[in-house]
């Protein structure tokens, strides 16, 4: 009976390729729901981190201005005091040169809001003129400026 | 038939291999912890905020609670809810429930109410006679004088405690209170032992120690007096109150303490004050008192509530986040803050 296939055999390749097959079907589906968690974090995270050299950190150089910045921190001389003029001279570079702002702080695009607490009056604005519908996440700090208490938004658009 | 069962078995097996493998395939959605962490950055960042912009050394130094709540209410998102309340920081109205005779409540107190000017603001104590089952709900100290009732009342006196409640025991000591119900009492709540040792000259206990009660008391004695902290008291009974010294002691003489703390005395809470009695006829020039209205101060500062009235409680069945932020402000203190998500 060479080259006959016996019915058995047919069956039980059958019921792995059908293992297989279902085992493939499950891990490709799993896929774009890891992949939108793991992106979904990524953003957390890197406008967290954002938000706290923005808030905690002077910057490098600790005086920076727009040409020699490597990177951006907007703390004063105390602790959860924003520096005026450096906020000032992000939000020139921003409205000039957006990208760089954009590349001194990662990979994906981002926007700065800052607001004074008390009557929403905002102090800056940083964002790409391009309207935007991906996935984003807005961290929201608050630190003082010009002795009144703002409202820091950073958002991360993945 | 051959032919079947082996068809069957290999039906079975990828029965077996399909259950086993897919349990690692099963996607569950993970909770993310980022918005409970953005809820805690946000209470840090309110505290840091609100004291670089002075509203917080403001509102705490007129007692204005409205006007921190309400730049929190702005800070904090609509879903959050949170309560405030100022631990170490000398409360500007204290309620003290005195236990003890008529006669030596005017010789320790005087004229009443009691109105100290306390690094640059005015301490009102309010001084009313009591009796261990009646105290008002807002006692801040409760005064005994004289240990007679002691062992027996020690089942509410910490339920008092454990609520934050101080106690303030006004009394002498001698060898005989150490023994059964009064020295467990004496030993637990109070923290005293009978030690033995001899009596001297009496001053504040290593008042230089940040870490220890006695620099805060001696701190609380200057600002209410002016006199040094150094100073040599002069009043209590030398060759009795044989107390043992230790970290506690506020004030010593030779070998022995006449005032001494303790502190956590309950679940995390209360704090309890022994004076040994000293001569009424105060030829200290009334310093003696002042070092017992200063440790009174002390005893009554362990925290107190800064929230409008009817402000929210923590429920029980919601994880309630604590945040501990130090002022250092001429008295430094600390504000405590808790916050919980509304919806849960």
């Amino acid at each position: 009976m060479k080259g006959v296939t016996n019915i058995e055999f047919v069956l039980s390749v059958f019921v792995f390729l059908g293992t297989l097959s279902f085992i493939a079907f499950l891990v490709i589906n799993s896929m774009p729901f890891y992949r939108q968690n793991a992106l979904s974090e990524d953003i957390k995270a890197e406008s967290y981190q954002i938000s706290e050299l923005l808030v905690l950190d002077r910057g490098e150089p600790i005086v920076w201005g727009k040409n020699n910045v490597k990177r951006i921190g907007l703390l004063g001389d105390e602790f959860y005091v924003l520096d005026f003029g450096k906020i000032t001279t992000l939000d020139a570079m921003c409205k000039s040169n957006y990208d760089k702002i954009r590349n001194l702080f990662g990979k994906n695009d981002l926007e700065i809001n800052i607001t004074y607490l008390d009557n929403n009056l905002p102090i800056m604005s940083c964002k790409n003129s391009t309207s935007i519908t991906r996935l984003k996440f807005t961290v929201t700090r608050f630190a003082v400026v010009n002795n009144r208490i703002a409202r820091v938004d950073v958002s991360v658009i993945a | 038939m051959k032919g079947f069962v082996r068809i069957l078995e290999a039906v079975i097996s990828s029965i077996i291999l399909l259950a086993a493998v897919s349990y690692f395939f099963i996607i569950e959605p993970q909770y993310s912890e980022w918005d409970v962490a953005l809820i805690q950055t946000r209470a840090e960042d309110a505290m840091a905020s609100l004291d670089n912009a002075g509203i917080l050394k403001t509102a705490v130094s007129r007692n204005d609670s409205d006007m921190l709540y309400t730049n929190l209410s702005k800070i904090f998102p609509k879903s959050v809810n949170f309560i405030t309340h100022i631990e170490n920081r000398v409360y500007p109205v204290i309620y003290v429930s005195y236990i003890g005779s008529d006669v030596d409540r005017t010789r320790i107190f005087g004229s009443l109410p009691i109105y100290l000017k306390f690094r640059n603001r005015t301490i009102t104590i309010y001084v009313e006679g009591a009796t261990i089952d009646n105290i008002k709900e807002k006692t801040n100290v409760i005064f005994i004088a004289g240990m007679t009732n002691l062992p027996s009342d020690r089942a509410k006196l910490e339920k008092f405690l454990k609520n934050g409640t101080a106690v303030f025991l006004f009394s002498d000591l001698s060898s005989n209170d150490f023994a059964g119900a009064k020295d467990e009492i004496l030993k637990d709540v109070f923290g005293l032992k009978w030690s033995g040792g001899s009596t001297g000259a009496t001053f504040f206990y290593d008042h230089n120690d940040v870490n220890k009660t006695s620099f805060v008391i001696a701190n609380h004695f200057e600002n209410l007096t002016g006199e040094d902290r150094t100073h040599s008291f002069t009043g209590f009974t030398l060759g009795s109150n044989r107390i043992g010294i230790d970290n506690k002691t506020i004030i010593s003489g030779g070998q022995s303490s006449f005032v001494k703390v303790n502190y956590d005395v309950q679940d995390g809470n209360g704090r309890t004050v022994w004076f040994a009695k000293y001569n009424f006829a105060d030829t200290d020039g009334g310093n003696i008192k002042s070092a017992l209205f200063a440790s009174l101060l002390w005893a009554s500062s362990e925290r107190y509530d800064f929230n409008p009235q009817g402000a929210a409680m923590p429920p029980n069945n919601v994880p309630v986040y604590e945040y501990k932020y130090l002022v250092y402000d001429q008295e430094p203190y600390s504000v405590n803050i808790k916050i919980w998500q509304v919806f849960y």
